[in-house]
């Protein structure tokens, strides 16, 4: 059976505290990735997608993250959204991110998120929603 | 106590434009699965939503 590892990576919470805290420079996370590997991404080794889409899958871009805060609950939800114009090409879709930047192969990455299968085309539409929680029960 | 500090859950929309058909599909991480902010969720974890 597969498994489709979530994961906070090292840069993304470091990222997060040097954004927080004054003195310390730090880029908030606003856009999010897409890739195709399957590699696992691992807390303090991975630090980007395995393997980001490409202008070759046809006008692909990172999209503009859209987070809505719950503080009652400690936690933020993050949704960003394909559209049909964006990877145009038939593309199998396996892992996405989170990020600082909007420019392709670069960056601090907050998390790499395994995904099931995702095949996009310029027929579909593809939204990721993705939830962080920071609590204790 | 249960240190829940990580990606609790994870949701795909797909939206066929060309038949109008939308496929959602959801993925809710339990708290005691979360370890040092990795989550893992197996294939049959992931449950169609309407």
């Amino acid at each position: 059976m597969t498994t489709y590892v979530q994961q906070v990576l090292k840069t993304g919470k470091n990222n997060l505290l040097a954004t927080g805290f004054t003195g310390i420079t730090g880029n908030e996370f606003g856009y999010m990735a897409f890739g195709k590997s399957t590699n696992t991404p691992t807390e303090a080794g991975t630090t980007a997608l395995g393997q980001e889409c490409s202008s070759s899958d046809g006008s692909y871009a990172r999209v503009p993250l859209t987070n809505t805060a719950d503080t009652d609950n400690r936690r933020i939800t993050s949704a960003g959204t394909l559209s049909t114009s964006n990877i145009t090409k038939s593309t199998t879709i396996t892992e996405v991110g989170i990020c600082d930047t909007s420019t392709l192969s670069s960056g601090v990455f907050y998390c790499v998120c395994q995904v099931p299968p995702i095949t996009k085309d310029s027929t579909k539409s593809v939204t990721i929603t993705i939830t962080s929680t920071f609590d204790s029960s | 106590m249960i240190v829940n500090n990580g990606i609790t859950s994870v949701e795909i929309k797909i939206v066929d434009h060309k038949t109008g058909e939308t496929k959602k599909m959801r993925a809710d991480i339990p708290a005691d699965r979360i370890e040092n902010g990795i989550a893992r969720i197996e294939e049959n974890e992931w449950i169609e939503v309407e």
